[in-house]
């Protein structure tokens, strides 16, 4: 574990240097921990595949103390193994279609791939949360299948459709709301997934798993998606 | 209550507080407003609470129709406000009355003004803040009618000189603070170029141009990004970021400029000469700190 400065108030924490799974694992529990504190000191708790941000209150702690309550704080959590067990799935729905994934053509062509089977290869696994940031609800899932690893467009688009799902090298993601974006896309779900109204505001949460579903047009439009 | 109409609106006008904490993990920046010291005056003046709302004016231009008599107070970036074609004060509170024209000119100095009334908006609050960013809630359109309480003080305030902060920077130095990935940079060769904002700008960030400073390893994986984040494009320009910023990204970070020196940035235009100084954290924290007990005693 190491700690560096980012700000005036703010610190990370790293805890490794390559992305993996344990280390998830670590970020998660720590993150986890820490917000379950309820602690006012920190203003901010962001983590982040193998960091944690934490922005500080500069009138109750200098950058020395900040370092030493924390510590306090980490070895004081209990680590429960169970935890990630019974970590939830979240199950998106996702229309895969030419026309719904305006890169699903390129793809197959690129990699010498049906369209079925690109479905079935990213449809197929159960996916990790590294990270939630970019914009609100925005996840960035890993680990996709090295067939249809693909890194992104040379030319963003300027606008991705609301509830696009894309691939970005080894990660997929989905777009929460309309947005400038380079993400290889392939499918979209009609699933909100940042909502201010509802009570869980986004179903994703670092650590979580999520697992994509394939539905019809019939079902997309059925469940409020939109073409 | 009913107290204005929007007759006229210019480029870009929020309304903003302090922020939105406590969902930056799931994306949700903190936002609020971006010159935090003019934004406090503003309020300060009309003795509102810290956190009251006030209108965020970027570059100017606004015209508002009065519909109950209230007091207002202007400050930041000068735009030549006029009550009833009446030239009005910069940095001052006055009462305006029903039927009152108030029209905001084009910024002359600075960028962003500040437009708070007695006792502030009155704004839904998403998610504990009335603040507008890119994602939550919207700017203010033509026609909105915006709501505060109702005030009965009629006394006309400004502030001393001594108080008031110079806008319109031609020149700026930033002093930053070393952070995140600074061993991966020159640091001297970064304190001793010269950077000129670029026309793209925002309450994001600004991207800066200037010499090139190349990082020694290109990628860096995604973690989050500090208030004031210095960092470093694969083209080797600095982006420094802001209150709008994306909560996390994959750019490697120098490190992170003053909360205070943040304030004076967003008040610089296009083409604004930038130069960053080095300096400890114990220091840094210390002008900070300093800097948020003077403004309790205003």
């Amino acid at each position: 574990m190491r700690f560096e400065t980012s700000s005036i108030d703010s610190i990370v924490i790293y805890f490794a240097d390559e992305i993996s799974e344990a280390v998830l694992n670590r970020v998660t529990f720590y993150y986890k921990s820490l917000k379950s504190l309820n602690d006012n000191s920190f203003i901010s708790i962001i983590p982040s595949y193998t960091s944690i941000y934490i922005r500080y209150d500069i009138f109750k702690f200098d950058n020395k103390c900040i370092i030493s309550y924390i510590n306090d704080k980490f070895s004081s959590f209990k680590n429960d193994k169970n935890m990630y067990e019974y970590q939830k799935i979240i199950n998106i729905p996702v229309y895969y279609s030419k026309q719904s994934g305006l890169d699903l053509q390129k793809l197959s062509d690129e990699k010498r791939l049906s369209i079925d089977e690109i479905i079935h290869l990213h449809s197929f696994k159960t996916y990790l949360v590294y990270a939630v940031g970019f914009m609100p609800g925005f996840a960035y899932l890993a680990k996709v299948d090295d067939k249809i690893a693909t890194p992104r467009l040379k030319h963003p688009r300027k606008m991705v459709p609301k509830g696009s799902v894309g691939i970005a090298d080894y990660q997929t993601a989905v777009y929460p709301r309309i947005s400038p974006g380079g993400w290889n896309i392939i499918g979209r779900t009609p699933k909100e997934l940042f909502n201010t109204n509802s009570k869980d505001l986004s179903p994703f949460e670092i650590g979580f798993k999520v697992k994509f579903k394939p539905i019809t047009k019939k079902e997309y439009i059925k469940l409020g998606g939109k073409i | 209550m009913n107290m204005f109409e929007v007759l006229d609106i210019g480029v870009m006008a929020t309304f903003q507080d302090m922020g939105r904490f406590g969902y930056d993990d799931i994306g949700v920046c903190n936002t609020g407003a971006s010159d935090e010291l003019s934004f406090f005056l503003a309020n300060r003046l009309l003795n509102n609470p810290q956190n009251s709302v006030a209108i965020e004016l970027t570059i100017g231009a606004l015209k508002l129709k009065v519909l109950q008599s209230t007091r207002v107070c202007i400050a930041g970036a000068d735009t030549r406000a006029k009550l009833n074609g009446q030239l009005l004060r910069n940095w001052s509170a006055f009462r305006v009355k029903k039927d009152d024209i108030l029209e905001f000119g084009y910024a002359i100095k600075g960028q962003l003004t500040y437009i708070a009334v007695e006792g502030g908006f009155e704004v839904k609050k998403i998610l504990g803040s009335s603040s507008a960013s890119r994602y939550i809630g919207s700017p203010i359109k033509k026609g909105d009618i915006l709501n505060a309480p109702l005030s009965k003080n009629r006394q006309k305030a400004f502030y001393s000189p001594k108080i008031i902060p110079i806008l319109g920077y031609k020149e700026l130095e930033l002093r930053f603070v070393k952070g995140y990935q600074h061993k991966w940079f020159d640091i001297k060769k970064f304190t001793t170029s010269k950077f000129k904002v670029s026309n793209r700008y925002n309450k994001m960030g600004y991207q800066l141009i200037g010499d090139k400073i190349i990082p020694k390893y290109d990628t860096l994986i995604s973690e989050a990004i500090a208030f004031g984040a210095v960092q470093i494009t694969s083209a080797g320009q600095p982006i420094v970021l802001l209150k709008d910023r994306q909560t996390i990204g994959g750019y490697p970070k120098i490190g992170s400029i003053l909360p205070m020196d943040c304030f004076k940035l967003s008040q610089c235009g296009a083409n604004t000469k930038i130069t960053f100084k080095e300096i400890s954290l114990k220091k840094a924290i210390k002008f900070t700190k300093n800097f948020y007990n003077k403004l309790k005693g205003i």
